[in-house]
């Protein structure tokens, strides 16, 4: 069984194609860049229509497959961006009509666990989701996957990248924040904000903006420090829920995976506990349509389809909303 | 002085072309926009029209009726262009 | 007579200067917090020895289970009885200007008939009502993820507790936390 996927939730528009024997036979990425500032939901909507054509065109071709061989159209309905969502459900709705195919609709951050799991072999893993627009610990419990642990306001993905903006660092502001915290010495002493088990970031942007703007302190340092405290802050709450959950695996996944001392904060706390530690490779980790057609299929298999109107898109779908049937 | 404020509803339909074998597919992926706005401020309806598909929006200003007429023609240009792609 | 030894161990992944401020603060913090939620008659392990430049706290040690870890074994009577009494012992701390910090089955112990508060690591001294709903809705939160067989009656029972310890403030800090549970950034839409 073959499954072709759509994500466009935010400036990513994904398109990917999956079998049921795990095998990714397209992943197709394409960004949109913003001009200025951050993400701006309507420009990036209007990339993913003008690209959404070349996108399905070059999955096909990498796939090697026909579009009539596809079986299942998968598409991210939520959560994310009320107009780039629209795009993506516009697209996969016509194209399932047209072909004559079921649509099945995917919740966008548990698509980002089970592409995980698929891609590594964790079976029951304790999740930590952080990415531009998410930063969510989960862990599968009797049907749903539950939420322990989140952030209260922005993402630790969006704290980052914003200051990156301010701080007028490469784009992506991710990577460049990890080469220069590498060189970074000193510890800029800023607010480190866990609530039980969520998180605040936005006071830590506030301040380290601050701290930027008074001249005081090489940009290294600046770097350093935000990525010291976001991920010391990570860490905690991750701990806290595997200690809490007694999970056998660590997942961690979405873009901010990509960076390298947050994968060996992600190792260390899996060693203490017991647990062995997975890294998502970042085509799957980052916002991705591979992802969304691997989870479209395993619902199907499991018995979903979402008829055209239960296809609304949902920008604030939470993932504990969701049933996962295909899990013990 | 053009006193927008006298501007309580503005309307507009919209006649696009699109080829027959994609019509009903295109006007099925429009039905739950068209049921479920993203915005209080406009609302719109799709149907068949000869050689294509009509939009008809009404808004309770002409911001929001720019906002809901691109969205419509956005979706179905994507729509048209991946369409065409596929074969 | 049997101690425990509670260590804040620097955490390895932390830098050292955050992972000491952290230390330090909090077990200050902590020893401070648990001479005054014993004071308004929660039960807590009696503390021995308290030093915040090595974050050790010398405490009573409690011989008793997680009561996590029994709440499925109980019959529905013991289970809500349990969480009357752990509601009534979260008014206690509240009307004591204590916030928890970290409101879970796991910090609570069952020894016998005694139910002991461990780790007020993250406790905080206030009276606001946000920092309270906030409190009551880490339990709630447990509840539907952990212990969510049982959610709707032990929330009932917490509640019932919590509303006869607290009297008059309970339903504003009941009210928030509802208020707080539906603040989480993604708010379900109806």
């Amino acid at each position: 069984m073959i499954a072709l996927g759509v994500e466009s939730t935010a400036d990513n528009l994904g398109i990917g194609i999956v079998s049921s024997g795990k095998e990714v036979l397209a992943n197709i990425i394409d960004v949109h860049v913003p001009e200025e500032g951050g993400i701006h939901p309507r420009e990036a909507a209007r990339h993913h229509s003008d690209e959404m054509g070349n996108a399905v065109r070059r999955a096909l071709d990498t796939a090697g497959v026909s579009v009539d061989e596809i079986d299942i159209i998968a598409f991210a309905q939520g959560p994310g961006l009320g107009p780039c969502l629209r795009t993506g459900a516009t697209s996969a709705r016509a194209l399932a009509a047209y072909m004559g195919k079921p649509l099945v609709g995917v919740n966008h951050c548990v698509a980002h666990v089970e592409v995980g799991r698929m891609a590594t072999g964790a079976e029951d893993p304790l999740t930590l989701y952080v990415s531009g627009g998410n930063t969510i610990v989960s862990g599968y419990e009797s049907g749903r996957y539950r939420i322990f642990g989140e952030t209260l306001d922005i993402a630790v993905g969006n704290c980052l990248d914003s200051f990156a903006r301010e701080a007028g660092l490469e784009y992506p502001g991710g990577p460049d924040i990890e080469r220069k915290a590498a060189a970074g010495k000193n510890l800029i002493p800023l607010p480190y904000t866990v609530k039980g088990m969520d998180l605040s970031y936005s006071g830590l942007l506030t301040a380290i903006t601050t701290e930027l703007h008074s001249g005081r302190h090489t940009v290294e340092d600046l770097c350093y420090s935000l990525q010291e405290t976001a991920y010391a802050m990570l860490g905690e709450v991750t701990e806290r829920a595997l200690a809490h959950t007694g999970k056998p695996e660590l997942l961690l996944t979405g873009g901010v995976a990509a960076n390298k001392r947050l994968a060996g904060i992600v190792r260390d706390i899996a060693g203490e506990h017991g647990a062995e530690p997975h890294v998502v490779p970042i085509r799957l980790a980052a916002d991705n349509g591979a992802m969304i057609a691997w989870t479209g299929l395993i619902a199907y298999q499991a018995g979903h389809v979402t008829p055209l109107d239960a296809s609304h898109v949902n920008p604030s779908w939470r993932m504990d909303q969701v049933e996962i049937p295909w899990r013990e | 002085m053009f006193n927008e404020g006298l501007i309580k509803k503005a309307s507009a339909e919209i006649h696009v072309m699109v080829p027959e074998e994609v019509v009903e597919a295109v006007i099925d992926a429009l039905r739950p926009e068209v049921e479920s706005p993203s915005s209080e401020r406009s609302s719109t309806y799709v149907r068949r029209g000869v050689d294509g598909i009509v939009i008809s929006t009404e808004a309770s200003d002409t911001t929001a009726m720019r906002a809901a007429v691109n969205s419509y023609l956005r979706w179905i240009q994507g729509m048209l262009n991946m369409l065409s792609k596929i074969e | 007579m049997k101690a425990l030894s509670k260590i804040r161990r620097p955490k390895g992944y932390r830098h050292p200067e955050l992972d000491n401020r952290l230390r330090r603060s909090r077990t200050k913090a902590e020893a401070d917090i648990i001479h005054r939620a014993k004071r308004s008659g929660v039960p807590t392990p009696l503390l021995y020895h308290v030093d915040p430049d090595n974050a050790v706290i010398v405490m009573e040690y409690i011989d008793g289970v997680k009561v996590r870890d029994v709440v499925d074994m109980l019959s529905d009577e013991e289970r809500k009885e349990l969480f009357t009494r752990i509601g009534g012992y979260a008014g206690r701390l509240h009307g004591a200007g204590i916030i928890h910090g970290d409101l879970t089955t796991s910090n609570i112990l069952k020894q016998g008939d005694r139910l002991v508060f461990i780790d007020f690591g993250l406790a905080e001294v206030s009276t606001e009502v946000e920092k309270r709903g906030v409190d009551l809705n880490l339990m709630n939160r447990m509840l539907t993820s952990t212990h969510y067989r049982h959610q709707e009656e032990l929330l009932a029972a917490f509640v019932e507790g919590y509303r006869e310890t607290l009297g008059a403030e309970a339903e504003e800090a009941l009210t928030r936390m509802e208020e707080v549970a539906k603040r989480g950034r993604y708010i379900e839409k109806k």
